[in-house]
């Protein structure tokens, strides 16, 4: 709540530009992907635009096909004197749902004291906080519904986990490539095939309608998306992806299908704890060979948060957990990102943002006659592998961290 | 924004005012940079294919420049779409404004800006949007002296060798006109603002300025350009540059540097960092084309950062606390709501202790 009316990436703006222009021109399909996380936000500004000033002025949208803002109108509502009150509102969606999922992390958990361990982690972890307050992206959205899969899971009800899971894949198209975890996890040695097929058919009828659904309405009903983003379903890069169109993906795809082989193989039915494992190993794999921006990384705590309920002792995945933490925000502040969009918001009438002393740029100039072993690229690659080696461990745990004997006893009696 | 006290306008919501006085007698005063009238249309009235307006003045100059402007569902304020006027000052003024062109594509807001009309007052009795039935009534009102109403579509377009102007064609403030070329500061805070220029982003190089400082005792002339555009008043660009005039005259080519989604340049304005009582001589102003800007790029003068709005930790604090201050409403509920919360995590905490 502190952070949340200071700071701001242009993307927030983008989004909620938006979702004014809709709520103001009566727009209800505005694109293929992320349907339900629109339809929250605009549910919530519906409710909060009399709160906002000069909207007409500082959202105008010009151009539907552009929506996303250039500079000068991010500089307009940045320069704005109510832009404080503009991120506050903004925001509220992302922090209802980080307190929801909070209350799902603290259901989720049979011991109380490494719920508390949990819920500290989830709140307190610089990566959320920055993806959701900071940078001010949706991803509270979806992983709300992600937590609330794992729980439904962990009760046994496949089929309204997969209900969650769509809801979850439709607020952020990434989360499509878990679906197989989902999958795979819902098999039980302990059934009759005829059982598991007919769960995982049914749950995997839903996930493939929830695809689907959004160009179908815009085949029959004969909608326009006004702001022209494409969906899941016809998305060539998720196509791509599961095609291994893409050969620097290859070693994704590797470690993707090696974590499913894995996942399957498992000799016990803890449906939760292999949606669990799998989907934090498969997105971990994705960060270890992308970078691209300091927020998505955000997809990653929950699952190793959630994941601290199984092994015998909770020191290790915690530990991987804080690591992860740690050296992704030295990695990012070194990077740059960090100092970035909190420039574009403080100081909206200068260009020459180049000067903020920030931390790359006054290392750069401390170090500048100590030679290339000190230089800024190498200290960056070094924070770099860093990061990564701490995604390998976390990797290792979150595969390690199966569920102690006596819960698994405890699951077989009930 | 309270509207009822604008007699005229009070069926119609206004958006925003700058530099624009509301009287609670429903009169306004005309301030000296950038002023306009931002004002929606209502949802039944945006096939309307005509303004009707009628005003009472006073304190006027013999002559202003106003003009009204268009956003549609398609287009914004870009200054593609516009009636550009000048008015005679009179005491009293009705005029109708055809608009029927734009009834396809759904009006939304109108910009009325005026220029040259400092301290203008100005009561406005009625302001109404007409629609097609009725629109003969009105044409009577479109008066053979403020014709012929430009309706003006891209901007004009730069002479491939460049435009040259004089200085009598500036507005000038803080300066004292002492005839031809030559200007004497008169505060600190001086600034030429050009005539009408409306040349598109694309076509505009840059302004060239051949100056004459004979009197001053400095050796460095600081100045900064801003320009304004349909969209945006002159906050666009604002870069302190410093200039060497030891010599007592100096040639200076300054770019403009287009930004996305801006499209015709409107005016431009150069302020700059006085010595009061110094004398200038502007010898000569050319707005310089894209296609001539490379045998010009050597007099870019030295740009120095404005010592106000550089990106350092300090600015960013002040200009945090500006805006804080501008929007206590919000403040005060966010402390409360700050308070309220740390309490209750204070007050469950001493309770758990406790038991």
């Amino acid at each position: 709540m502190i952070i949340m009316p200071f700071f701001c990436h242009v993307d927030l703006f983008s989004e909620f530009r938006r979702v004014v222009h809709s709520i103001n021109n009566d727009i209800y399909f505005p694109q293929q992907s992320r349907l339900v996380t629109f339809y929250i936000e605009y549910a919530f500004l519906s409710v909060f635009q009399p709160f906002l000033k000069d909207s007409h002025l500082v959202f105008f949208l010009e151009d539907l096909a552009k929506s996303t803002s250039n500079l000068t109108d991010y500089f307009i509502f940045t320069n704005h004197p109510n832009v404080f009150r503009h991120l506050f509102i903004f925001k509220l969606p992302y922090l209802l749902f980080d307190i929801l999922t909070m209350w799902v992390i603290w259901l989720f958990f049979d011991d109380k004291q490494r719920a508390k361990i949990a819920v500290m982690l989830w709140i307190f972890n610089p990566i959320t906080l920055y993806a959701s307050y900071f940078f001010g992206r949706y991803e509270a959205i979806p992983l709300f519904f992600i937590a609330l899969t794992a729980l439904l899971l962990k009760k046994e009800k496949f089929l309204t986990a997969a209900i969650c899971l769509s809801l979850a894949i439709n607020s952020r198209e990434i989360y499509v490539v878990i679906a197989p975890v989902f999958i795979i996890s819902l098999y039980n040695e302990n059934l009759t095939w005829r059982k598991n097929l007919k769960t995982i058919l049914t749950a995997g009828f839903i996930l493939l309608v929830s695809v689907v659904i959004p160009p179908l309405l815009e085949h029959y009903l004969h909608l326009t998306p006004a702001f022209a983003q494409g969906s899941v379903y016809n998305d060539s890069r998720a196509n791509g992806l599961y095609s291994m169109a893409y050969h620097w993906f290859y070693p994704l795809i590797f470690a993707y299908f090696l974590t499913l082989f894995v996942i399957a193989a498992q000799p016990f039915s803890r449906h939760d704890y292999k949606f669990l494992a799998g989907s934090g190993i498969v997105i971990a794999s994705y960060f270890m060979i992308t970078h691209h921006s300091a927020h998505y990384v955000a997809w990653l705590p929950l699952f190793p948060i959630l994941l601290i309920n199984y092994p015998k002792k909770a020191r290790n995945i915690s530990l991987a957990i804080v690591f992860l933490c740690l050296s992704w925000f030295v990695y990012r502040i070194f990077k740059g990102d960090i100092n970035l969009f909190t420039l574009f918001l403080a100081a909206p009438f200068n260009f020459e943002l180049t000067l903020f002393p920030s931390l790359p740029r006054t290392y750069s100039r401390l170090v500048s006659e100590l030679g290339p072993l000190f230089s800024t690229d190498n200290v960056l690659n070094s924070l770099h592998t860093i990061y990564a080696g701490a995604l390998v461990f976390l990797i290792y745990q979150m595969h390690k961290a199966r569920p102690q004997k006596q819960l698994l006893q405890t699951k077989e009696r009930e | 924004m309270n509207t009822s006290a604008l007699l005229g306008l009070s069926l119609l919501q206004i958006i925003s005012v700058n530099s624009i006085d509301l009287h609670d007698d429903g009169s306004i005063t005309i301030g000296d940079i950038d002023p306009y009238l931002h004002i929606e249309v209502p949802e039944k009235q945006r096939e309307s294919t005509g303004v009707f307006v009628s005003y009472e003045m006073s304190n006027y100059p013999e002559k202003y420049h106003s003009e009204l402007l268009f956003s549609t569902n398609l287009h914004g304020i870009d200054g593609q779409y516009r009636y550009s006027f000048r008015l005679d000052g009179k005491k009293d003024t009705t005029l109708f404004i055809p608009i029927d062109f734009y009834a396809d594509e759904g009006l939304e807001t109108l910009r009325w800006d005026f220029d040259n009309c400092k301290g203008c007052n100005i009561k406005i009795t009625q302001f109404s949007l007409v629609q097609d039935g009725s629109k003969k009534n009105y044409e009577q009102y479109i008066p053979e002296d403020y014709k012929p109403l430009t309706f003006v579509k891209g901007g004009n377009a730069l002479d491939e060798k460049g435009v040259h102007y004089t200085i009598e064609k500036f507005h000038i403030s803080g300066f004292e006109h002492l005839g031809g070329k030559y200007l004497k500061v008169k505060n600190d805070n001086p600034f030429i603002v050009s005539p009408l220029l409306d040349f598109p982003l694309t076509q505009l190089g840059g302004v060239y300025l051949k100056l004459g400082v004979p009197s001053t005792q400095n050796s460095t002339l600081y100045f900064n350009l801003g320009w304004r555009t349909y969209r945006l008043g002159y906050r666009t660009k604002l870069r302190l540059r410093k200039q060497d005039v030891s010599n007592k005259e100096t040639e200076i080519f300054i770019p403009f540097i287009p930004l996305s989604n801006e499209k015709i340049v409107r005016k431009f304005r150069l302020r700059f960092e006085p010595e009061i009582g110094d004398v200038w001589s502007f010898e000569d102003i050319m707005m310089i084309p894209q296609s001539l800007v490379s045998q010009y790029d050597h007099l870019i003068p030295e740009l120095v950062d404005y010592p106000g709005e550089v990106a350092s930790w300090s600015n960013i604090m002040r200009n945090g606390f500006k805006k804080m201050a501008r929007d206590l409403p919000f403040f005060v509920v966010y402390l409360l709501g700050l308070l309220g919360v740390l309490s209750g995590l204070v007050l469950s905490f001493l309770r758990n202790k406790k038991a």
